[in-house]
């Protein structure tokens, strides 16, 4: 059982466990940068300091976006901040894996995409794409 | 009579000293003492020590403890100079210290502190043990290289008079030594360094004579001067034999015969001496002038520990020059090899056109196949020398960051200075207010970079009118609420993580959320309807949007409706909030939210495609505009084509329809000019420089951010990158990439004893490691959990936490990261061995380590692993 945050952009849901967030906050002005790696949708001041905010969308080879009064996640990695573009924040809740397909449900029993921050922080400074099971058909 | 005048100058700084020293001497005094030893220093005539003081007494301004012990050592010098008798007492005293001086013999194996400090006297070297030794060992490398080469250069001609090429070396390879010897601290170096320069400049210009003696001389110095620095540990002790070898220097080449002349040069020089002592004196006191404004000087005091770490850094630099000339080195001697393969493929092929024979298919394969396997050898080598070129540059970048956090540590200040400036403005705001008010301040030691304190003067001074104003009640109503009299109006800071957060606090009326509401209905601001939703703490916060006042009526003091909105744009220029609350009838609170530093800069700021960009504007040349469609070229003021950056094309933005000519914005940078096109110049800012963070480190297009008044980042374009593609070169590879092979030369080394971690951060070093230090097993266990390693060294016996500790404790880490680890302990058992084999390690030396078996060890290690 893990303690996580679920959000939902568009018709994903996905899930960070609670140990990686800093903070839930709502994203003001959005700066885009261009030549930025993909999975970053740009940048936002927050409190006086400049966070990048990752997109989930890209990091699965689509193109990232983020947008002013969307909820966003205050993610720490080893000391490294980012903001991970959160959509609509679901719920607080323990996710249980189903116990047919060993995947994780949320407690509408719809099956969430449990990020693992590390990684995406580690694949957005490298510039490569996530594979992903549960999005298999968004990937190009 | 030369003495004579020394001796004023030595009574001269001795009173200076003791005025520095004293507790009680006044800043007037102290300023005078040093005014006199300066005259006293124009007395006797000599550029040189008139040089020494000017450079003491501005240390002394700007960094007072390290100035006066300079100045101690100031007097100690010039006491041997004039006292034979002191002198020798403290050459001896010297020999018999024992002294980092001998490292090669006695750093390894014995754990004993190295640097032994003159009994009595505190430590007031800049560096710490292993800073300074690092350091000295990489000058005392440097010296011994000079010095070989200038007693090269002395003995090459057999004798006879080095020429001029041979004369100028030597004074550049002095010069350099005298000025590493300065970085390192070691003055008494230096001095002699420099002596040694006049030494040899006096027999450039012949005023001193030539001869075999004079080169055996000088030889022989070179020789002391090694010895000298080999035993030289800190500007706090006397160098053996420095003041006679100085002494030596003086009289070199000075045959009774020449002595006559040597005389008539020096009234000469006292001659010309006196023509330029006014305007000296001139510059001197223009120097030393701003100090005497006082509290408000923009000089900066600075605590000595953080010159070290910037010190620091440049003996980093030197290590990251040195590395990537070495380099240059090798890259060179490849491309001669190619050269080599041009030439010999040039020649056939002259031979076969001049041959006028058809050529035979063999002959050319033969040709290219000796060409191939040529270029097949050069090309790992300079692939493999371009990737630990860019290796060098990442390596480079981190010290490039670490000089900026020390520079910005520099400047930070506590602001205890700042609420100073508040006490005189508040007494005068009461006054014309007739209330009675008390400041008080607290978390004075706050420390936050001075140029957002110096920012923050205005800001607070509103908050404190305000609160007067509109906050504290007069002292009648103030009675008859059951309050004191006398108001209280509270200015607070403290650190809070990464920001600093500065109050302001009061006791008085509070602000009464209704009258405001009421007050935005009426100037028709709000409905009546938004006013009834609108929360207690919107409306409050509504109070730094410019028109409101919370007083009905305007005073020259508040209430004009402007001060609140000037702080909170000011504030949030600096990056920070500003937030209010307050109670009715108890109070009202500004918190302000700062960041700990800034860097602040002059900005060019244009748009493009809606957004605003800035680019500093030490770069900017000027502005113009050009016609539509935009070419490659765009023609600066006298009109020469310059490169066209599309900044449209580069950063992805169509060029507006109705843009009918383009503004552009002409740059130099690194003596390269080109032209960038835009949407609309909007005009030069101040702007404070923001990190984009690690995730944006990587894109070389940009030198940062900044939040603009409104809140929004805008991104500072990085000239550089501009320039790389206005003037493509050859493609250089992202210093990004080779993060990881930066960790694959990263190692830990642990072990208590400094001289030991020392020595084997310079092996490794030198084996073209990275190395990083630690001195127990605690601190080896938190730098293992913060950085990753490619192995690490540690020893065993340590006190607190030990060796098979800090094994048994990482011994998950280690088998996950399967990093090798190297034991490295005198006391060699099969016990300790096998222990430490059970928790991991892959092998076990024994004190004391040379350089190649440490290095072949790792490498055995790494390739195992």
């Amino acid at each position: 059982m893990k303690n996580v945050i679920v959000f939902s952009i568009g018709p994903n849901v996905y899930a960070v466990e609670l140990g990686w967030i800093r903070e839930v906050f709502t994203l003001a002005h959005v700066t885009p940068v261009p030549h930025a790696p993909s999975a970053i949708a740009g940048v936002v001041n927050f409190r006086g300091s400049i966070l990048s905010i990752l997109d989930i969308r890209g990091l699965h080879g689509n193109v990232a976006g983020a947008t002013q009064g969307e909820s966003a996640l205050l993610l720490e990695v080893d000391r490294c901040q980012a903001a991970l573009r959160a959509g609509t924040i679901d719920e607080v809740s323990s996710l249980i894996a189903d116990p047919i397909s060993g995947e994780f449900v949320d407690s509408r029993h719809r099956p969430v995409t449990l990020l693992d921050p590390p990684e995406l922080f580690d694949a957005a400074m490298n510039n490569r794409s996530l594979p992903n099971q549960s999005m298999a058909s968004h990937e190009k | 009579m030369k003495n004579s005048l020394l001796d004023i100058v030595l009574t001269q700084a001795r009173q200076a000293l003791a005025a520095l020293q004293s507790e009680n001497g006044s800043e007037a005094d102290r300023e005078r003492q040093l005014d006199d030893l300066f005259g006293a220093a124009q007395l006797v005539g000599d550029d040189r020590l008139e040089d020494e003081v000017r450079a003491l007494a501005a240390m002394i301004v700007a960094m007072p403890h390290d100035g006066v012990a300079a100045l101690e050592q100031f007097v100690e010098s010039l006491q041997c100079q004039l006292r034979p008798d002191d002198n020798r007492a403290v050459a001896e005293f010297a020999e018999d210290t024992p002294t980092v001086a001998k490292p090669r013999a006695r750093t390894i194996g014995d754990s004993s502190p190295t640097r032994v400090h003159r009994p009595g006297r505190r430590n007031r070297s800049s560096f710490d043990t292993g800073e300074h030794l690092t350091l000295l060992n990489i000058f005392r490398e440097e010296a011994r290289e000079g010095l070989e080469r200038i007693t090269a250069i002395l003995i090459a001609n057999t004798g006879a008079k080095p020429d001029d090429d041979q004369l100028n070396e030597l004074m550049r390879l002095t010069h350099g030594l005298k000025g590493a010897a300065g970085t390192v601290d070691l003055p008494q170096i230096a001095s002699l360094a420099h002596d040694y320069e006049s030494a040899i400049e006096r027999i450039r210009v012949g005023q001193s004579y030539w001869s075999l003696t004079v080169r055996d001389d000088l030889v022989e110095i070179a020789d002391g001067m090694h010895l000298s620095i080999a035993n030289a540990s800190g500007p706090e002790q006397a160098a053996t034999g420095v003041a006679g070898l100085r002494e030596r220097l003086g009289t070199i080449g000075s045959s009774p015969v020449e002595n006559a002349s040597a005389t008539e040069m020096q009234t000469d020089e006292v001659a010309a001496l006196q023509v330029t002592e006014t305007h000296k004196e001139q510059t001197y006191s223009e120097r030393r002038r701003p100090d005497r404004r006082g509290a408000d000087s923009p000089m900066l005091r600075v605590d000595p520990g953080r010159i070290d770490r910037l010190m620091n850094c440049v003996g980093e630099l030197v290590f990251d020059r040195s590395r990537i000339e070495k380099r240059a080195g090798k890259l060179s001697s490849e491309v001669s090899l190619i050269r080599e393969a041009m030439e010999t493929l040039a020649a056939q092929r002259a031979g076969w056109v001049g041959s006028g024979a058809p050529v035979r298919l063999d002959q050319l394969g033969a040709a290219l196949a000796e060409l191939e396997g040529r270029l097949s050898t050069v090309m790992p080598v300079l692939e493999a020398e371009i990737d630990r070129l860019s290796e060098d540059a990442s390596l480079l970048k981190r010290t490039e960051f670490a000089l900026q956090d020390g520079l910005t540590a520099v400047r930070m200040q506590s602001v205890r200075s700042l609420f100073s400036r508040l006490t005189p403005q508040l007494r005068a705001i009461a006054r014309q207010t007739n209330k009675q008010v008390r400041l008080v301040t607290a978390g004075g030691e706050t420390e936050f970079d001075k140029t957002v304190a110096d920012q923050l003067v205005d800001p607070l001074i509103q908050l404190l009118r305000n609160a007067v104003a509109h906050g504290i009640e007069s002292p009648a109503v103030r009675e008859a609420n059951g309050k004191s009299a006398e108001g209280r109006i509270m200015v607070t800071a403290r650190h809070e993580s990464n920001v600093v957060v500065i109050e302001v606090s009061d006791d008085g009326a509070g602000i009464r959320t209704d009258d405001l509401r009421k007050r935005f209905v009426e100037d028709g601001r709000w409905s009546a309807e938004q006013a009834a939703q609108a929360s207690d703490e919107r409306t409050l916060q509504m109070i730094f949007d410019a028109g409101t006042s919370s007083k009905a009526t305007t005073d020259q003091l508040a209430g004009r409706g402007v001060g609140l909105s000037t702080v909170r744009e000011t504030v949030t220029r600096l990056g920070g909030e500003v937030l209010v609350s307050s109670q009715p009838g108890q109070g009202t609170r500004f918190t302000m939210r700062l960041p700990l530093t800034t860097a602040v800069a002059n900005a060019m700021l244009f748009k493009i495609g809606g957004h605003v960009f800035a680019i500093s504007n030490v770069h900017v040349l000027d502005q113009s505009e050009i016609a539509l469609p935009l070419h490659e070229t765009a023609p600066d003021a006298e009109g020469r084509d310059l490169p066209l950056v599309p900044l449209h094309d580069l950063l992805g933005f169509p060029i507006p329809e109705n843009l009918r000519r383009c503004p552009v914005v002409l740059l130099e940078f690194m003596g390269k000019r080109l032209a960038i096109s835009c949407d609309r110049i909007i005009g030069t800012r101040e702007i404070v420089i923001k990190n984009l963070g690690p995730m944006l480190a990587g894109i070389s297009l940009y030198a940062g951010g900044t939040i603009s008044p409104s809140g929004k980042v805008q991104l500072i374009l990085d000239p550089a990158a501009l320039v790389n593609i206005a003037y493509p070169g050859p493609p250089v590879k992202l210093a990004n990439e080779s993060a990881e092979s930066a960790v694959a030369r990263r190692i830990l080394v642990v072990d208590d004893s400094k001289a030991i971690r020392e020595a084997m951060r310079r092996m490794l070093l030198k084996a073209g490691y990275d190395v990083v230090t630690a001195s127990d097993g605690a601190s080896a266990w938190q730098s293992l959990q913060e950085q990753s390693f490619a192995a690490m060294v540690t020893d065993l016996e340590m006190p607190g936490e030990d060796g098979f500790t800090l094994l048994s404790r990482a011994s998950n880490h280690i088998r996950q990261t399967e990093m090798p680890v190297l034991v490295i302990s005198s006391k060699d058992t099969s016990e300790n061995r096998k222990r430490a084999e059970a928790l991991g390690a892959s092998d076990f030396l024994t004190k004391p380590v040379r350089q190649q078996l440490l290095i072949d060890a790792l490498r055995a290690a790494q390739r195992t692993t």
